[in-house]
């Protein structure tokens, strides 16, 4: 089935946010949707956290194309769906990365899809909470200082995946916004309420845009990418990357697709005697405290890196500025082709680890 | 790819003796191993073996902990396509450990210190064969410097 295609008029001086919001705001009262999870201003004002919100009073200072992703909405969807799906209809606004985060979560029975609309937006990037909390206590407008200055973009977003959101029940088409219009298309009309027709120039300035930043952000990873493989090889430069890590752990704690209860690498295993450690301190001259840090990052990685979606909400979390999300996005670039998979690409696929072929890869 | 040695025991220095830990399905290649043995097969003793009941059950970390904590390389040897005792350990085994080899290629942890051989109960001869050959190209690596991670 077909998106329909309709549109709102952003030419009474609404802005695209105010235009959303009042959309979901108008889906909210007609009961289209039981309740909406969307990003909404912190109670600081000073950053967004993902709202679950029921009535339309809620929606104050929500803001579907906030400029800063402190948390993988990925992550309050499975949160809100673990243990049941919602019966009534949950609207879960999302950016491209979000989606494919939980279409894998979905794989790994992390997330019920089952009563959520997908509301899938066109993301610009976002920057870093830092930069944004740094910018907003400076009385600068983070979203206009972003669409100047490619600088303050997140890495994992310069070098984003998507263009567009995938999987989506709803768009909130913001990347139409030049043409004066926000466009929205569902397949569930109900979804669109009531809303004309998205005018031609409108769906042809989207389009042209999204290609634009398809390009733009290939370019990007490309060079990213050529960076890591260049710059990024061998023990030593892998020690010197990760040399400030504090092995707190956050990157994990973060990451929407490192789903574990308890993660291996903070299970019994890795506690030793204090005879033990003393001997890996002689053999290793010095044994750096606390102790497996590159087991850590490596061993994540072979556990999780063929449902990376590259978020980047690792370097987000990291508070000692180490580029996690860099490193597992191109080891994850190049895993994932191995098995022909690509995360968040469809509910389809089968998770790499979860099946096999039996003439593939070696030993054959 | 890094060339750094450990201290004064540069790559083709002969009194280098590498360490190899070995991840042996109790079903085949561990078998193989006594099988080598009991026929008199002469391979080095460099293989410091770990019986495990499949390696379906050899996780990711195992490697790369071996790796990081002083193995000079890592030997996986399972039962033939088709052979598994749990009928799909290895295969699953294949997928898992091909991530690991990549990441290490990946990031230019010389992956050539990790190898994946199928290895039946009746293979003793093949047994000696791999471990040799591997022995051997270790030898030539010179000792890994993930150690020193």
């Amino acid at each position: 089935m077909a998106e329909h295609v309709r549109a709102i008029s952003l030419k009474g001086g609404a802005g695209p946010s105010e235009a959303a919001v009042a959309h979901l705001e108008a889906l909210l009262k007609a009961g289209t949707l039981q309740a909406i999870m969307v990003p909404r201003r912190s109670a600081d004002g000073r950053t967004y956290a993902h709202a679950l919100v029921t009535a339309p009073a809620g929606l104050r200072g929500a803001d579907p194309f906030a400029p800063v992703m402190p948390a993988s909405c990925a992550t309050a969807l499975s949160r809100l769906t673990k243990l049941e799906a919602p019966k009534g209809r949950v609207g879960v606004v999302m950016r491209p990365c979000e989606i494919a985060a939980a279409i894998e979560l979905s794989k790994l029975l992390q997330v019920r899809l089952d009563n959520i609309a997908v509301i899938g937006v066109d993301c610009h990037g976002t920057m870093s909470v830092q930069d944004h909390i740094k910018m907003r206590d400076a009385g600068k407008d983070p979203k206009d200082a972003m669409g100047t200055d490619l600088k303050l973009h997140r890495e994992a977003c310069l070098t984003c995946d998507w263009a567009e959101p995938q999987h989506r029940d709803m768009l909130l088409g913001l990347f139409s916004e030049g043409s004066g219009h926000l466009v929205l298309a569902a397949e569930d009309e109900r979804l669109l309420a009531g809303l004309p027709e998205a005018p031609r120039e409108a769906v042809t300035a989207r389009d042209a845009k999204v290609k634009e930043v398809a390009e733009r952000r290939a370019k990007a990873r490309a060079e990213v990418f050529h960076g890591v493989d260049t710059n990024l090889q061998g023990s030593r430069a892998f020690s010197a990357h990760f040399g400030t890590c504090i092995v707190c752990h956050n990157c994990m704690d973060q990451c929407p697709v490192c789903y574990c209860n308890e993660c291996f690498f903070e299970s019994q295993t890795f506690r030793y005697e204090a005879e033990k450690m003393l001997r890996w301190a002689g053999t290793k001259g010095g044994l750096d405290m606390p102790t497996d840090k590159h087991i850590f990052h490596l061993g994540r990685m072979g556990h999780m890196v063929a449902t990376c979606v590259g978020c980047g909400m690792c370097t987000q979390a990291c508070p000692v500025d180490i580029n996690v999300g860099r490193v597992f996005k191109y080891v994850a670039s190049q895993v994932q082709p191995m098995f022909d998979y690509k995360a968040g690409r469809s509910l389809k696929d089968p998770l790499p680890q979860a099946t096999y072929l039996e003439d593939e890869l070696e030993p054959r | 790819m890094t060339t750094e040695t450990r201290e004064g025991k540069g790559s083709g220095d002969e009194s280098f003796e590498p360490v190899i830990v070995g991840f042996f399905c109790n079903w085949c290649t561990a078998s193989a191993a006594d099988l080598a043995g009991t026929s008199r097969l002469q391979y080095p003793p460099n293989v410091r073996p770990v019986r495990v009941m499949c390696t379906g059950s050899v996780d990711t970390s195992f490697v790369l902990r071996a790796l990081l904590e002083g193995a000079d390389g890592v030997l996986v040897g399972g039962c033939h396509p088709g052979d598994c005792h749990y009928v799909t350990g290895n295969y699953r085994a294949r997928r898992r450990l091909a991530v690991v080899g990549k990441t290490l290629e990946s990031l230019g942890l010389e992956p050539e210190r990790f190898r994946f051989e199928w290895i039946s109960a009746s293979e003793g001869a093949k047994f000696a064969e791999v471990v040799t050959e591997f022995t051997e190209k270790v030898k030539q690596m010179g000792p890994s410097p993930l150690r020193e991670m």
